[in-house]
């Protein structure tokens, strides 16, 4: 067994369905499969069956988190038309960003209109990042309203080359951008749609060879700075429906692609602890989770099972798989979580 | 998968009280139960599973779930006067809702239609109707007597403002009498039903702290050692630790959730129930309301540990198939109670019975 210490892994990008949609996941199941995967910090997305777009909606929200297995924060949300708000939220201390949705996903979030979208940007108070899922060229814009006005920009769920290339660009010349990637669009192509049908359908959707391999070359080079799940749990029944919803869970199988990356020479293990925790923990200025660290077997190898999940979809898109990294130790504030692999 | 119901939404609730209860409860199979290995507020129970105050109209039900192994069979809640039940439609299926209904979502019109489908959500309005104690108290004392070893018949009861030129205490003596009148029947845990939304959604009664503090100091100076649990709605956070710190050494458990009251409407969105304004909205029951009840369910579970007090917890709320049930369990539910699901599955208890056998 080759044991390593990590620091408990941040995800700053889940979708735990609570409150809207328990049948899909809830704040306790999420927050086992968080840990069963190494992560103790993760931050819920707004785009609830009612977004968290008004104080009354975030209070809720804390308060059904408090049965979480690990530490939980949220980033805020806006339609374009809760401006009002967004100083008292950004002011809590459990909201870590704003997500502004710029194309069509989950959700009834949607801002099209472009001065409500200067709006959000003049309005939202600039010590915490606005995220945007802008995908292709709708980035640019995006790009562009942020830097008018000296806003943080996180883009979520890179995916495309084109996205790279701006995301590289912006940096170049110092604009305030980071950038997260999901191993669903690291690891698959949209080739995957042929057999997978429904089980591989998420938005952003997955790319092209090409795009993949921006994304490994961004990952490497620093252009992109963390590795983010979108962890989108559905059940299968949905995922198999003639409808199927866009989104796959991810918390449980992230971690250990990530070693597969290692092991496959595409990224360092500096690279992977950055990705998982040094730039997550720095662009949210998340706090110190103290006496808190996963122990991982490196070198063990496991398979990604049919079921036996902890997130209520009990599905992954990466079933079959054998992935080296066993998360044995998950220890959080000095209480041990996760045991010999098993939650306690 | 969905049976026919025991209680037929198409009959009124008169209609279901004579002629009831049907299909799977009228099967005529008996199903065993186990030696006690289970105990809720010093009593011994074969399994912690029952059906809480709703759908068990008179004895007959009882006694049919009594037979299909639902350990604990709660008797609808009753009154100790003659109450009326509401205009017919009384139970609806909800077709106008995906997921959970949230409490944002409870502020917008559902629509309800005769048509009934899985993941399983009702509506139901019945008003509370109670026929004559001497009615009732008849029927709880042979279903006392007809319970197997390890089955426990609980009955809830509500109090009743009868005269409008009462006051509190009156109000609270009829509390009192009825639960007194429980008590002679033979029953041995007794409900008091402090969230039933026709009294008025907005202001149930559990959210009034001080009244129920009151009420339940009376109750059990009354009934003494028979165990007292109320039952509840579901609470904001800081509400429900207010309730618990006044009442949790007072009542022997808590039973949550009641029903969320939500507007209700036809899919032409016409009011979907008659009877004017006090019937514009209606409990919502079922899947749609599991998330409310496992919350309630924690909460109440960390309060006890935090408080170091001792009440049982009853979970209901959604139970429809057996992980639900566990997933009571695990949160912290002493014993778990189904309503909808067990009208359109009579077989769940067994199904849980047959899923976790260590309970």
């Amino acid at each position: 067994m080759a044991l390593k210490r990590f620091p408990g892994f941040i995800d700053a990008h889940v979708h735990l369905r609570e409150p809207g949609a328990t049948h899909k996941e809830d704040f306790l199941t999420g927050s086992r499969a968080a840990v069963k995967g190494g992560f103790t910090f993760m931050i819920d997305m707004p785009n609830n069956a009612e977004p968290t777009i008004s104080l009354d909606r975030l209070d809720e929200k804390i308060s059904l988190a408090k049965k979480a297995l690990c530490d939980i924060g949220f980033h805020y949300g806006t339609n374009g038309k809760n401006a009002e708000t967004f100083a008292r939220a950004a002011a809590r201390s459990e909201v870590y960003g704003l997500k502004l949705y710029c194309n069509h996903t989950t959700g009834e979030m949607l801002v099209e209109d472009l001065a409500m979208l200067e709006g959000v940007y003049h309005t939202w108070p600039s010590e915490k990042p606005i995220l945007v899922h802008a995908e292709g060229m709708q980035l640019a814009g995006a790009i562009g309203l942020a830097a008018l006005y000296g806003q943080r920009l996180h883009v979520c769920h890179i995916s495309q080359k084109v996205e790279v290339e701006l995301v590289r660009e912006a940096k170049k010349r110092k604009h305030p951008i980071t950038a997260g990637v999901c191993p669903h669009h690291l690891f698959m192509t949209g080739e995957a749609r042929d057999t997978m049908k429904g089980f591989a359908l998420m938005k952003p959707p997955l790319g092209t060879k090409a795009d993949q391999e921006a994304l490994w070359k961004g990952l490497a080079d620093g252009t992109i700075d963390i590795v983010e799940t979108d962890h989108a749990p559905h059940t299968r029944e949905e995922k198999k429906s003639d409808k199927p919803p866009f989104g796959v869970p991810g918390l449980e199988t992230a971690v250990s692609l990530m070693f597969r990356a290692v092991k496959e020479k595409r990224i360092t293990e500096k690279c992977l602890v950055e990705a998982l925790y040094d730039n997550p923990k720095k662009i949210f200025n998340v706090r110190d989770q103290t006496d808190t660290h996963v122990e991982i077997d490196t070198e063990a190898m496991w398979v990604v099972g049919k079921d036996g999940y902890e997130s209520k979809s009990n599905w992954s898109p990466f079933e079959g798989w054998e992935l080296p990294g066993k998360i044995e130790t998950v220890v959080i504030r000095g209480k041990t979580v996760v045991e010999a692999g098993r939650i306690l | 998968m969905l049976q026919a119901p025991i209680f037929d939404p198409l009959k009124t609730y008169y209609e279901n009280w004579e002629e009831g209860p049907f299909a799977g409860f009228a099967d005529g199979e008996l199903l065993p139960e186990k030696e006690p290995r289970f105990e809720f507020l010093n009593q011994k129970i074969s399994y912690p599973i029952g059906i809480p105050a709703g759908p068990l109209l008179n004895g007959k039900f009882v006694k049919a779930a009594l037979d299909k192994g639902w350990t604990v069979p709660v008797h609808k809640t009753v009154r100790t006067r003659v109450r009326e039940s509401n205009e017919w439609p009384n139970v609806l299926g909800i077709v106008g809702i995906e997921g959970d209904l949230t409490l944002a979502r409870a502020q917008e019109p559902i629509v309800v239609a005769q048509e009934y489908k899985e993941p399983l959500s009702i509506t139901n309005s019945f008003g509370n109707p109670s026929y004559e104690p001497s009615v009732w108290q008849k029927d709880l004392k042979e279903c006392v007597a007809y319970a197997k070893k390890g089955q426990l018949v609980m009955c809830s009861l509500e109090g009743t403002k009868w005269e409008a030129e009462w006051g509190t205490e009156e109000y609270v003596n009829d509390w009192v009498s009825g639960m007194k009148m429980l008590k002679d029947a033979g029953v041995k845990v007794v409900e008091a039903n402090f969230s039933c939304p026709n009294e008025g959604v907005a202001s149930l009664l559990c959210f009034d702290t001080p009244k129920v503090k009151i009420i339940t100091t009376a109750i059990k100076e009354k009934i003494g050692d028979t165990p007292l649990v109320i039952k509840l709605a579901y609470f904001k956070e800081d509400a429900l630790r207010e309730l618990v710190k006044e009442v949790g050494n007072i009542v022997d458990g808590f039973s949550a959730i009641n029903t969320i009251a939500a507007p209700v409407v036809n899919p032409d969105g016409t009011q979907a129930l008659p009877g004017g304004e006090k019937r514009i909205k209606s409990g919502i029951c079922g899947h749609a309301i599991k998330w409310a009840g496992l919350d309630m369910t924690r909460r109440l579970a960390e309060l006890r540990k935090e408080l170091g007090m001792k009440y049982g917890i009853i979970g209901v709320g959604g139970v429809t198939i057996p992980s639900d049930y566990k997933e009571y369990r695990d949160a912290g539910a002493d014993l778990v109670m189904s309503a909808t699901g067990a009208m359109w599955n009579p077989y769940l208890a067994r199904d849980i019975k047959t899923a976790y056998p260590d309970g």
